[in-house]
């Protein structure tokens, strides 16, 4: 078996293996609860498909070139982090951690920020290479925006929430943010697929879909957080499983552009 | 469904066993480009020679030396100029039908000696 799908299976079975080792870990009182364990076996299972996604995407750079590689790693290092944040939140609620220097001093959002930014300068960078120069790939006038939007998100109306107001706001904010670089990122992925050659057009579409599917999430979650009801939370957990295997899937079209 | 296919690339899947003509071989190392906008004036022949043909008709050995030039300007477009990866002729060639390969080779050898 070739290591690519080695890399597949590998993170599809330790993500299982995370996720029931984590129904039957031993938690606080508070959170000792079926839908809170399901949750947590989720952003286990989401975050290892993240970090697989990101060994793919690192095993294919011996094919490129040195610009291509620097494109490469940065994008890996957003996914990355993006999956360190989707662990974090789960981790601090189970272990009641909420009060940690990490969650009080309001670093806990740094890994959020950082994973959208990250991935979107490395997918610019790919742009920049193959010749890909539009409004999506201009920093000066997409991260403005981003920063506007996800900024104004924050004084949406929203349901009650066990959330303070502040924490609710601002994590409206981060996830708007986050989803408009998505956004940016797709149509510039996009972008690339209808110039780019023919061999690098499914790892192309792949990560297209990946992209989109990380803006559905976002906004499901900015539904789910502005609504508050419970089968719009479930909705978000099962789109988030979803967009964790799309990941692994682009990750592995990758790895299949090094054969020519 | 088919939509889906196409943006998926699944109908541009090529089989190196496919690479039987001097056609598929440009077609090939076209692929292979990241950015076409460089070699589309290269690739102009081509499409007259595509064009020019009727379905089964097989592409004239004027023609077919006329696909070996610019299939030879491609090659030398990837191995020198391509931005995001690197390729070398043996490798790109190492993929063609034995046949194929010979033809461009004798190809090279003749407009070498003359």
């Amino acid at each position: 078996m070739k290591p690519p799908k080695k890399i597949v299976i590998g993170a599809i079975l330790t993500a299982a293996l995370l996720a029931f080792s984590t129904l039957i870990l031993p938690l606080p009182i508070d959170n000792n609860n079926w839908t809170f364990r399901g949750r947590l076996a989720l952003s286990f299972a989401l975050a290892l498909m993240y970090v697989g996604s990101a060994i793919l995407f690192l095993t294919s750079l011996k094919a490129y070139k040195a610009q291509m590689r620097y494109a490469f790693i940065t994008l890996s290092a957003g996914i990355l982090l993006t999956a360190l944040a989707s662990i974090q939140l789960p981790i601090s609620n189970a272990f009641g951690l909420g009060d940690s220097i990490w969650s009080r001093g309001g670093l806990i959002i740094i890994p959020f920020l950082l994973g959208g930014l990250v991935s979107y300068m490395g997918l610019r960078g790919f742009a920049k290479l193959v010749g890909v120069h539009t409004v999506f790939t201009k920093v000066s006038v997409v991260i403005p925006v981003a920063t506007v939007l996800g900024a104004l998100s924050a004084f949406l109306p929203h349901a009650a929430s066990i959330s303070s107001e502040i924490q609710l706001d601002v994590s409206n904010a981060i996830v708007a943010w986050i989803g408009l670089l998505d956004l940016a990122a797709a149509l510039m992925v996009l972008q690339i697929k209808q110039r780019i050659g023919a061999h690098y057009i499914n790892a192309m579409a792949w990560l297209f879909a990946a992209l989109v599917g990380s803006v559905v999430v976002t906004i499901a979650a900015l539904h789910a957080s502005l609504f508050g009801s419970e089968p719009a939370s479930i909705l978000v957990d099962i789109l988030t499983f979803i967009l964790g295997i799309i990941y692994l899937r682009a990750g592995y079209a990758f790895t299949q552009t090094e054969d020519y | 469904m088919s939509f889906i296919r196409s943006f998926f690339g699944a109908d541009r899947k090529r089989e190196a066993k496919d690479i039987n003509t001097a056609l598929d071989m440009v077609t090939y190392a076209a692929s292979l480009v990241s950015n076409p906008d460089e070699i589309d004036p290269t690739l102009d022949r081509v499409r007259a020679i595509s064009a020019s043909l009727n379905p089964g008709q097989p592409v004239s050995p004027s023609d077919t030396q006329a696909l070996f030039d610019v299939y030879l300007q491609i090659e030398a477009h990837l191995a020198t100029k391509e931005v995001i990866r690197t390729f070398t002729a043996q490798d790109l060639r190492a993929k063609f039908s034995p046949q194929i390969r010979q033809q461009l080779e004798a190809y090279i050898t003749d407009k070498k000696e003359g």
